[in-house]
């Protein structure tokens, strides 16, 4: 047979798949990696010790609209049934609904301020995982996020609001009132 | 005599090819640096003509991959490792900081719906929010529960759920 050397020559179809993967590499370093690199860094930023602050200040201000309409209809129901705004039975009322309120804020932003962190090292796992050739997962995004936390809102809401006697006058009875005038009924 | 010509052939030739021949002829490293913004833009795309082109143009693949890995991706790999400590992750401490203040700003904050609310009926100092067992209970609860997170996290982390890193970076080169 002819050709020179020691060993069998390269085969032609070896050196087209070669060249085939040299340019597939160097597409994907012209197209993908700088998106790589985007998220890599975007990814890195979440760990800023303030980079959570807007979801968890939209997380305190849903659950805070939750509450305010109960609020507002608790007022409305007590002066429909003439009891005096001075009275211990308003006053306790009143604190009790607003301390839940409180409560329900302060944990939704404390929650949301947990999930950024868990999306954060989940981030890394991605990008571990790129790393690695590997298929990644899809991340939760912020919208996602804030979904899960005001479900857990809501429900609380829910048995927050269900404790208050006035509003159970106004709705007839106390377990239906939040599911039918809420719209609490979606979440938890 | 202008050095094109031979500029012309070690580009032909790219990876380490291209660095070994550059560095014979005294032309210095070929291909050392590392552009992270496009790590493979020195590759050639071309077997040549050798004995052994396509097996060459493979390894030089290989090479640029595992430099770009170790360039990008390494260093990640080594800051989540940093991350993890004994109980938990380094976290931890800004979570509860972050905790502590969303508890306590949102009790500041309904103190003085509250207040704003009693004042229009006339009534001032009627309640106090931050020192109620609902609100106090709520801060301690919600401490507890960002520590119980931090421990998740951490297993998750080094059981795999959530990235699984050191069972990947056994796997790498298999």
């Amino acid at each position: 047979m002819g050709g020179g050397g020691d060993g069998p020559e390269e085969l032609e179809s070896k050196k087209a798949l070669a060249e085939q993967a040299a340019n597939a590499l160097q597409r994907y370093g012209q197209t993908f990696v700088p998106l790589e690199n985007m998220f890599i860094q975007d990814t890195m930023n979440m760990f800023d010790p303030n980079a959570s602050e807007n979801a968890m200040a939209m997380a305190q201000n849903q659950t805070s609209s939750m509450y305010e309409q109960g609020l507002g209809d608790m007022q409305s129901s007590q002066f429909n049934m003439g009891l005096d705004p001075t009275s211990g039975r308003v006053k306790k009322e009143s604190s009790a609904l607003r301390e839940a309120q409180a409560r329900g804020m302060g944990l939704a932003g404390a929650g949301a301020g947990l999930d950024y962190t868990d999306a954060a090292y989940q981030g890394l796992g991605n990008v571990i995982n790129m790393g690695q050739g590997l298929q990644t997962n899809a991340v939760d995004g912020n919208i996602n996020r804030l979904q899960a936390g005001l479900d857990r809102s809501g429900a609380q809401a829910k048995s927050d609001f269900a404790r208050s006697s006035s509003l159970q006058s106004i709705a007839g009875t106390g377990a239906g009132m939040a599911y039918g005038s809420y719209g609490l009924g979606g979440g938890g | 005599m202008s050095q094109m010509p031979m500029d012309n052939y070690i580009n032909m030739l790219g990876g380490d090819s291209a660095d070994a021949v550059s560095r014979f002829y005294g032309m210095g490293s070929y291909g050392q640096s590392y552009d992270p913004n496009n790590p493979y833009s020195g590759l050639s795309t071309s077997a040549g003509y050798g004995d052994n082109g396509g097996d060459d143009l493979y390894a030089d693949l290989i090479r640029a991959q595992t430099k770009d890995y170790n360039q990008r991706f390494a260093p990640v790999e080594n800051f989540l490792a940093g991350q993890i400590t004994a109980t938990g992750t380094k976290s931890l401490g800004d979570d509860l900081a972050r905790t502590r203040s969303s508890s306590l700003g949102a009790v500041a904050n309904v103190q003085g719906q509250q207040n704003r609310s009693m004042g229009r009926m006339g009534l001032t100092g009627t309640s106090n929010i931050a020192n109620s067992t609902t609100a106090v209970g709520g801060l301690v609860g919600g401490l507890n529960d960002t520590r119980l997170r931090d421990t998740d996290r951490r297993n998750s982390i080094l059981s795999g759920s959530m990235s699984g890193i050191s069972q990947k970076a056994r796997s790498t080169g298999q």
